[in-house]
């Protein structure tokens, strides 16, 4: 715990992005948990983050979108607000010292973009599936290009299927020889009401594919978020 | 921190419910090289992870196991049925948190045991682990399998299948059992039969195996008796001397998922004052002992700064018997508002309930409200000793309802020993005069209008209370008298739930079990039956159907009032509190009078015999 600058000023809060990561054993926690988890550590740091007001102040946190449980991600965004001056470098190592390694801040900065500026995500998914080979690899592929691409999505009323090509921005599927998996590498739509969760092209590629069928011991996808792009295309940060 | 080890398949992981369960690397979780490690203890909580987690007697054992050196102590919680399908499909054994490793490979495998319905999944994690589930059964390289917690005051119905039961306070105790372990393994004395006898002879451990029991014909016990002269007859619990300089867990596991307790829990002090008569933990937890409130404030304070919590919750049986409650709340107050975290005391009294504190503490400012009278008629409240009186309650719901509050909650018990129809009557009176007060009172909030939940629960016998000899109503009689107060509670304001009578027969026959019932737990286990305490689990049939293929006569152990002259199950484990002195309360609960408590003046329970820095004990 450092001690920041805690005296109370009446300055504007400064706002604060942090980008961090969320891999290994934290990728099995939700947003929620996630919430909570970032709250504690913000205090733990002793950082002056601004509360909300109100019946039952909390620190104001803001994430950029939700990622999926059991799913990985090396750029993660969280927004706050810090009502005294604090020196970015020490935060960071005290940011540290108080997450758990598959949670570390990577960078603390004031940041330039809003997080309404996110267009896309980009991910890569490995999948780990019984006797894969190129010809699969490439079936996946054909299936990812396909026009309309329709996937079951769940929605309130039961399944539907839903016309998705149009938030895939990119795609492409080959099998990697030495993990003896495929890989997929995608741009998926990632603003608020585009945004298209990797789980359905994977449920996709297992019926049409018919991969990921066998024990969940031995085939299993890893799916790791890799940032995100804006409309233009440009990295966000 | 650990970097997750893919012990787990993610396969695995994306199809259960709440996988954070069971993939550990919690900040503060502990871990150690294995080459410097001479003892490895799994401390295994025998239900989902998110109660296990927010148990404070883990909390604490984990802390002072680890603070000795040479031992790792791991945590561990049985895995949700989904889980467990997984886990049996895929052959993967059951594993600790902290390493991944299976809990077969481990030297102590410790249980702890909370309550009668967790005894199952006790056994169900035997068998994830593959442990063999007697003790007799196990091998020299099996682990040596402990159990201690409340149920640990009668353990004889798990006797069977536990190596070793630690009775009383666990944290200088078991460091000393490993230290006993550690020692024997490294002179090569150790064989599973010489570490157990050897066991026996430290205080405050029973080795159920060097005890012989003999029954009648008519199903009572004829005689218990040691197989060793140089164990004791009777085991005596173990207590922390000194509360303030007892191990405290500063830098406790903060989990990720959301548990039921997640909050800083602050232990104030242990035992209770009262004595009222039907509740184990207010006489197993004898003699009462304080904490400074200077060694609390620093412990808060650490506690804060460690965790991030945003709630620090005073815990004790009821804390507004607490002696120096007014100083603790405000010297934490002076920096609690300020940090934005709130304080809670769960275990309030109506008789303590003030405006005072309503004003002082955030959670009673904010919270839903509960109160215990427990009994529906002072006469009924007089002879279980619960010194409650009508008018505390009705000033108590007042000072709410003045403040604002439009709904509280009032737990009772039914099927009390001396109960008559009237005091079922007098359940309903009261929440009625609850109603009546909220529309008296000139300050309520008129917008609303008031809810009174009235929430009964059985009465259960318990081991080691003065009640632990009297019959549980059976069944039919439970739920006559259920039925009878849904009829008489008419008063559209109040809500009424009642406990399940076939649940709670269930645990009162493990609660006065004996050894005989091992069978049935077998059976139940190799069936399959484990979370009897969660209602999708628990089978009333399924338990019929077990005790007749077992031979076991429920009522035998639930209806059947126990003999005062009677061997009793658990005799031979000493709680501190005596015998002589729960019979003499057992018969003023007949006269309908009340004992003063221990604040008032000592009644000579006989607890203060342990020794121990107490608080009023003489
Ligand atoms: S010894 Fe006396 S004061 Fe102490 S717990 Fe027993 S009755 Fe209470």
């Amino acid at each position: 715990m450092v001690q920041m600058n805690q005296t109370p000023t009446q300055e504007t809060p400064r706002p604060l992005r942090i980008r961090f990561r969320k891999i290994g054993a934290l990728q099995y926690i939700s947003h929620l948990d996630l919430m909570r988890t970032m709250t504690r550590a913000l205090v733990r740091a002793g950082l002056p983050v601004r509360y909300t007001s109100g019946y039952n102040p909390k620190p104001h946190l803001v994430f950029s979108a939700p990622l999926p449980v059991g799913a990985e991600s090396t750029k993660e965004y969280l927004d706050i607000a810090v009502t005294a001056p604090v020196d970015l470098s020490a935060a960071l190592t005290a940011l540290n010292r108080s997450l758990p390694a598959e949670l570390s801040a990577d960078a603390i900065y004031t940041p330039e973009w809003k997080f309404s500026e996110i267009a896309y995500a980009r991910y890569e998914i490995t999948i780990h599936t019984n006797g894969a080979n190129a010809e699969q690899a490439e079936l996946c592929n054909r299936l990812l290009h396909q026009k309309p691409l329709m996937v079951r999505k769940m929605t309130k009323s039961g399944e539907r299927d839903t016309d998705v090509s149009a938030s895939v921005a990119s795609c492409e599927a080959f099998f990697r020889e030495e993990g003896g998996e495929i890989f997929l590498s995608l741009v998926l739509r990632a603003d608020g009401g585009n945004f298209l969760k990797p789980d359905y092209l994977i449920g996709y590629l297992k019926s049409g594919a018919g991969i990921l069928s066998g024990s969940p011991a031995e085939e299993f996808c890893k799916v790791m978020r890799k940032g995100f792009l804006t409309e233009e295309s440009v990295e966000f940060d | 921190m650990k970097e997750n080890n893919g012990r787990i398949p993610s396969g695995i992981l994306n199809r259960v419910a709440k996988p954070g369960r069971y993939t550990g690397g919690e900040y503060h979780q502990i871990l150690k090289d294995k080459a410097k490690v001479r003892c490895r203890f799994a401390f295994v909580f025998p239900d989902v992870y998110e109660i296990g987690m927010s148990n404070l007697g883990v909390r604490i054992l984990y802390h002072s196991l680890n603070a000795e050196e040479g031992v790792w102590c791991e945590r561990a919680y049985t895995p949700w049925p989904d889980m467990q399908e997984q886990m049996r499909q895929c052959r993967l054994p059951m594993t600790a948190q902290e390493s991944g490793d299976p809990l077969g490979s481990f030297d102590i495998v410790g249980f702890t045991l909370q309550y009668e319905l967790c005894y199952t999944n006790v056994l169900a994690t035997l068998l994830l682990a593959d442990i063999p589930l007697r003790s007799s059964e196990r091998r020299e390289s099996d682990p040596i399998v402990i159990g201690g917690g409340p149920c640990s005051y009668n353990p004889e119905p798990i006797a069977d299948f536990f190596d070793i039961f630690s009775i009383g306070e666990g944290e200088e105790a078991l460091p000393e059992l490993c230290r006993l372990y550690m020692r024997m393994k490294e002179d090569g004395t150790y064989s599973r039969e010489n570490f157990l006898h050897a066991a026996a002879r430290i205080p405050g451990f029973y080795v159920p195996s060097l005890y012989a029991v003999h029954y009648r014909e008519d199903g009572r016990i004829q005689s218990f008796s040691r197989l060793y002269e140089d164990i004791p007859d009777k085991i005596e619990k173990r207590i922390i001397a000194d509360m303030d300089h007892a191990p405290y867990p500063e830098e406790p596991v903060v989990p990720y998922i959301e548990t039921v307790h997640d909050r800083v829990l602050l232990e104030v002090y242990r035992g209770c004052i009262r004595g009222c008569r039907f509740c184990q933990a207010g006489m197993v937890y004898r003699p009462i002992r304080e904490k400074s409130p200077k060694t609390l404030c620093r412990q808060a304070r650490c506690l804060y700064e460690s965790t991030g919590y945003d709630e620090i919750s005073l815990i004790s049986l009821s804390i507004s018997d607490y002696s120096q409650l007014s100083e603790l709340t405000d010297r934490l107050l002076e920096w609690t508002d300020d940090a934005h975290v709130s304080l809670s005391l769960p275990s309030l009294r109506v008789d303590s309930f003030t405006e005072e504190l309503m004003q002082k503490i955030s959670t009673v400012r904010t919270g839903g409200l509960t109160f215990a009278p427990e009994a529906g008629t002072q006469r009924l409240r007089d002879a279980i000793n619960k010194n409650v009186e009508e008018e505390d309650l009705l000033r108590a719901v007042n000072i709410a309802f003045s403040a604002g509050k439009s709904s509280v909650k009032l737990y009772f018990m039914l099927g009390l020993p001396t109960e008559r129809y009237e005091d079922l009557d007098g359940i309903a009176e009261l929440a009625d005069k609850v109603v009546s007060a909220y529309y008296r009172n000139p300050d309520r909030n008129r917008a609303k209008a008031v809810t009174v939940t009235v929430s009964v629960a059985c009465f259960i016998p318990k081991p080691m209370t003065p009640f632990q000899w009297e019959a549980q109503n059976d069944i039919q009689t439970l739920e006559k008298k259920q039925q009878y107060l849904k009829e008489k509670i008419t008063n559209k304001h109040v809500r009424y739930h009642y406990h399940d009578a076939r649940v709670s027969q269930i645990e009162a026959v493990f609660a006065r079990g004996d050894r005989r019932l091992a069978a049935a737990l077998e059976l139940a286990a190799k069936e399959g039956v484990m979370f009897d305490a969660w209602d999708e689990y628990f089978s009333y049939e399924r338990w019929q159907d077990i005790f007749r293929r077992t031979g076991i006569d429920p009522a035998f152990y639930a209806n059947r009032e126990f003999g005062e002259d009677e061997i009793l199950p658990w005799d031979h484990i000493d709680c501190g509190v005596s015998r002589g002195y729960l019979a003499r309360e057992r018969e003023k609960a007949y006269r309908n009078q009340t004992t003063p408590s221990c604040a008032e003046h000592c009644n000579g329970c006989g607890a203060n015999r342990l020794g121990g820095k107490n608080r009023w004990c003489k």
